[in-house]
């Protein structure tokens, strides 16, 4: 197919299109999650010591719009998300959104250095042992990344509590304190859990970059390159690595989007308190409209994160197919 | 025929599962206490004679509540991967088959039902209905019924022209028939060895959830859950932590290990 101007938009529109209707899906899902919750909210708005009477009652419903068909009521709902209204938390009052926006930079910083940490490792390791199919490191790495893969990030990090914290006494076992406060007891307590999240996200790096490598490796303009007589080094680093790179690069934009809904256990184990600690304490305490609004923000994220990867790839990768 | 050398990992993996097999069919067998019975006098030891793995906070026994729990553990990865399969399936034969606009509306809300984090979805599910094992199959089968539609749509894109499908359509077979008996069979490799990943996967979730106190709840032995309360007696028994930890890894290892060692078996490309 033809790649002109046109197409590249017609397709990036298409692509669009389909995360607004993803993202419409996904405030249905969550919206009727919570509707089917136990509990009466306007029981709860009223309390155990307000006017119990039906007059009230019907007073209060009126007021929170849940006298109006669901659809409506969806609706509003809506409009208060996209002002930036989460509501307030039933634990303490406090404001969802606020709460949410202080959370969103500490699960940041555990993230990008897990990501950073993996992609260090993985760019090396990977590359190489495709240089070699079945040699020494490659099946060294093998056995390393099915591992690791196979390993739950909550047990790889009770035994690294186990190592650097009870037997070492290293490292503290868990905790936040934010990097403006204490820098050096931000990253004490941060190599922890960064290391649990960043060797699973090696292991998928390195498996991913293998195989990319050996496919570029075998392709036509590889075999001219090498049988022009350039040497292997210089055509791996010339012409194999770059291609590489533009496929790499979406899979690590689609592992970052994984992450920001995966880090609730991690961050539950070793109390890194951003946003899925956030949602875990907001799930044991039945805050819903805290539940609600934390799933709300991480899936939408999720959506556009992966939309801006695609966008990127299709206009910076000339052999994509746009169908 | 060749005969293909199978690989030691390969005999090791069956081996582990047909273990945790049986741990799950017949507990009382291989279980030397009852997984709930409780012994203060010996909480919180190492492996001995009396106790193989050591006793966890109440001196209940380590090796017994392992036992136990393998029966939590492998109904949710085959049950969430067997509905997995059943749902996706059809859909994905479907879309395959009749193509167009059909296609169209199944692949494009798989693509929704995929573009949800699955552990969040779960997450929010397990709030709303009790925490269970029927809650957890269900909702790891739904976050993962789209991969068997896509992969088996995938198959009878490609298998769909093939002269022995035209052949059977010659003959007058009716397009369920061509479907479910022609199509069908030749798909049963790639779906075995997603449905053996997708095993290994819910039984990941299964752990992760019951360590979050969102799966089995107590006293009902998990390994997920046994994990949760070593936790909180970290410095005083490492045998506690490193027993369920050893257990889930040996397990997930060996389900993936298989799964690749069947894509091997089918994949003739591979044969050497």
């Amino acid at each position: 197919m033809q790649r002109s101007g046109a197409s590249i938009l017609k397709y990036s529109l298409k692509r669009i299109g389909l995360s607004v209707l993803v993202l419409l899906l996904v405030t249905i899902i969550v919206f009727a999650a919570v509707r089917m919750a136990p509990g009466d909210p306007v029981l709860t708005k009223i309390g155990p010591y307000g006017d119990q009477s039906q007059e009230n009652y019907d007073r209060i419903a009126a007021q929170m719009g849940l006298d109006q068909p669901v659809f409506i009521q969806y609706f509003i709902w809506i409009g208060q998300i996209l002002s930036g209204d989460f509501g307030v938390s039933l634990r303490n009052g406090a404001d969802i959104g606020d709460l949410i926006l202080q959370k969103i930079p500490v699960s940041l910083e555990l993230i990008i250095v897990a990501l950073v940490f993996a992609i260090a490792i993985a760019i090396p390791l990977g590359t190489k042992s495709a240089l070699k199919p079945g040699g020494g490191l490659d099946q060294t790495l093998t056995v390393l990344t099915t591992s690791a893969l196979a390993m739950p990030g909550f047990c790889l990090g009770l035994l690294f509590i186990v190592l650097f914290s009870v037997q070492l006494g290293w490292l503290p076992p868990n905790g936040y304190i934010s990097f403006a406060q204490n820098p050096v007891e931000n990253i004490r307590l941060l190599i922890m859990p960064a290391l649990t999240l960043g060797l699973f996200e090696m292991a998928v790096f390195t498996r991913f970059l293998r195989s990319e490598t050996i496919s570029v490796l075998g392709s036509n303009y590889i075999r001219t390159a090498r049988a022009k007589g350039l040497p292997q080094k210089k055509v791996y680093y010339k012409h194999a690595f770059k291609n590489t790179l533009v496929t790499f690069v979406t899979v690590v934009g689609n592992e970052f989007a994984t992450l920001m809904g995966g880090t609730i256990i991690t961050e539950q184990l070793f109390g890194w308190s951003g946003l899925g600690w956030f949602i875990y304490q907001s799930v044991i305490n039945r805050d819903y409209p805290a539940v609600q609004a934390g799933v709300l923000v991480i899936a939408l994220s999720f959506v556009v994160i992966n939309l801006v990867v695609d966008l990127v790839y299709t206009a910076i990768d000339p052999r994509i197919k746009l169908s | 025929m060749k005969i293909r050398r199978v690989k030691v990992t390969t005999v090791i993996a069956l081996v582990i599962l047909v273990i945790v097999l049986l741990m799950a069919i017949c507990p009382q067998l291989l279980a030397t206490y009852e997984p709930l019975e409780i012994d203060m006098q010996h909480k919180l030891e190492g492996p001995s004679a009396a106790h193989w793995l050591g006793t966890d906070e109440f001196g209940r026994d380590l090796w017994s509540r392992i036992v136990y729990g393998a029966r939590a553990t492998l109904s949710v990865g085959f049950g969430a991967a067997g509905i997995a399969l059943l749902l996706g399936v059809p859909l994905g034969l479907i879309a395959g088959y009749f193509g167009k606009t059909i296609d169209n509306v199944i692949m494009r809300i798989m693509d929704a039902f995929q573009s949800f984090p699955s552990f969040l979805l779960a997450i929010l599910l397990i709030t709303i209905f009790a925490p269970s094992v029927t809650t957890l199959i269900f909702t790891i089968s739904v976050v993962s019924f789209p991969i068997f539609a896509r992969i088996v749509r995938g198959n009878v894109l490609s298998l769909k022209n093939r002269e022995f499908v035209e052949a059977t359509r010659a003959f007058g077979a009716k397009s369920p028939y061509i479907m479910f008996r022609t199509i069908l069979p030749n798909c049963i490799s790639s779906i075995t060895v997603e449905f053996s990943l997708l095993a290994a996967t819910a039984m990941l979730i299964e752990a992760g959830m019951s360590f979050l106190g969102l799966g089995i709840q107590p006293p009902e032995p998990a390994w997920g859950s046994m994990l949760f309360y070593a936790n909180q007696y970290i410095n005083q028994s490492i045998t506690y932590i490193i027993v369920p930890t050893v257990t889930i890894f040996l397990v997930v290892l060996s389900v993936n290990l298989l799964g690749d060692a069947m894509r091997d078996w089918f994949d003739p490309m591979k044969l050497k």
